[in-house]
């Protein structure tokens, strides 16, 4: 029969100093349960492949897309700088760019090689180069502008889970369907970030519906 | 401008300037039209209304005259100076005729029993009488009166139905283009004498997107022997100058 101490025996125990060779024993046993935990988890779930030493990044690749003219692409993506990546290498390669987008402008211009493509920044801010959120007709108009007028005419239009936030899921839906006929007719090509979870099933088929969705390792 | 109104020649039209509005309304409003342009306050009808005087002076050189009942001249030239409009600039082709001092002297000649009572004809009576002799000395195309709830009250209009139809029959034979603004009540189902009288329609609104956004919204209701479209627009001042965009 296992007997228990007493109550405060324990509380003196746990507020005595452990000598320096307790540590070193406890480190030790630590080690060796971590280990043995870590080939555990390897072997159900395989081997993890090691991180790069810090300052040492991976950049993913810019995935190679064929853009049509007149489509419009749906990058699955939690972050939009793959869609700047993409948008980026068009740029360089001629094509005329314009950004819509929930990054403030100066760190697009900061972080990206566009040019000095236009930027529209999706806020609620008074600023010149703010674009209200809620005016997707004004949006829209403004996309239809753009290609109307352009040669070889690319938009980016990041944001779109600010846009269903702020207005809903429907309206946005709309939107959408209106610019990609906006650049289905003037051979236009347009390419969309968007987190997939950021909607249910239902909303992500909506979306996806009329889109060429880029498949790529995010 | 010369201009004939016999059914052969072509309808004259005169822009709104509204970008994209036009060719919403099939370039314009029609020459002779009486246009009531409705809506609730802070809807811009009189900014609107004095925009399409301005911009068809600066743009066509077309003469206009803009009748304000209620706000004085120096309040409506701040308000319009205010959005970017230079006054000076049409001084000699947009006349503003500050009538609410006109107004307020007959309501003081009333009081003296001047005109006795019934009051409508007289006041009617100058009022037409006072257009007309603009017109003779500036011989204008578009009018705009500011407003009609106004002209009612001061008028004591009785029999209202009669004496609107009476009032904008006097205004089609000045042969100019008017625009009369009418302060109606948010409630787009309430139907008025007015909008069956006048040729045409345009209705303003304003509206909560979001939760947080309220947006103007422009509709030509009706507009005669036009094939317009009845659809719902944004309406914006940006820039110097009034435009539509599409509701999404």
């Amino acid at each position: 029969m296992r007997v228990s101490p007493p109550l405060p025996l324990i509380v003196t125990a746990l507020h005595e100093a452990p000598s320096e060779m307790a540590i070193r024993r406890g480190f030790e046993a630590g080690r060796v349960i971590g280990g043995a935990a870590a080939l555990v988890f390897e072997f159900i779930f395989g081997r993890k492949k090691k991180s790069p030493p810090p300052g040492n990044h991976i950049v993913p690749t810019v995935p190679k897309i064929n853009m049509s003219p007149g489509s419009t692409y749906l990058l699955p993506s939690s972050k939009p700088d793959m869609a700047f990546k993409i948008f980026a290498k068009e740029i360089r390669n001629g094509a005329n760019g314009m950004i819509i987008t929930r990054l403030h402008p100066g760190e697009v211009k900061a972080r990206f090689s566009v040019g000095s493509c236009p930027i529209h920044w999706l806020s609620r801010a008074f600023t010149k180069e703010s674009m209200s959120p809620t005016n997707l007709g004004a949006m829209a108009e403004q996309i239809e502008g753009f290609v109307s007028k352009n040669n070889n005419p690319l938009v980016l239009l990041d944001g779109i889970e600010y846009l269903i936030v702020q207005n809903d899921l429907q309206k946005v839906v709309r939107f959408i369907s209106s610019v990609r006929d906006s650049v289905a007719l003037h051979s236009a090509r347009m390419v969309i970030p968007f987190n997939m979870q950021s909607v249910d099933e239902s909303g992500r088929a909506l979306i996806t519906r009329d889109l060429h969705v880029i498949k790529w390792n995010d | 401008m010369d201009r004939d109104d016999s059914p052969s020649t072509p309808m004259r039209f005169y822009k709104t300037y509204v970008q994209g509005f036009d060719e919403a309304l099939g370039g314009g409003i029609p020459k002779g039209h009486v246009m009531l342009i409705s809506g609730p306050p802070g809807t811009m009808k009189s900014s609107l209304a004095y925009n399409i005087l301005y911009q068809n002076a600066i743009r066509e050189d077309i003469k206009g005259a803009y009748l304000t009942l209620e706000q004085s001249k120096s309040s409506l030239e701040f308000q319009l100076s205010r959005m970017g409009m230079d006054m000076e600039r049409v001084e000699d082709r947009v006349q503003i005729q500050d009538l609410s001092r006109i107004r307020l002297g007959i309501e003081e000649l009333r009081g003296k029993a001047r005109f006795g009572t019934p009051a409508e004809r007289p006041w009617l009576d100058v009022l037409k009488r006072h257009i007309e002799d603009v017109k003779e000395g500036h011989p204008f195309e578009l009018l705009a009166l500011d407003s009609l709830p106004v002209l009612e009250i001061i008028s004591g209009l009785r029999e209202r139905r009669i004496n609107l139809f009476q009032f904008f029959g006097w205004l089609k034979g000045l042969g100019c283009t008017s625009f009369v603004i009418s302060e109606v009540s948010p409630d787009p189902n309430t139907v008025h004498d007015e909008d069956f009288l006048a040729d045409g329609l345009l209705y303003l609104t304003m509206e909560k997107v979001g939760g947080l956004d309220v947006y103007r919204r422009i509709r030509c209701v009706k507009m005669r022997g036009v094939n317009h479209s009845t659809g719902i627009y944004t309406l914006e001042f940006k820039e110097g100058g009034f435009k539509v965009s599409q509701v999404i």
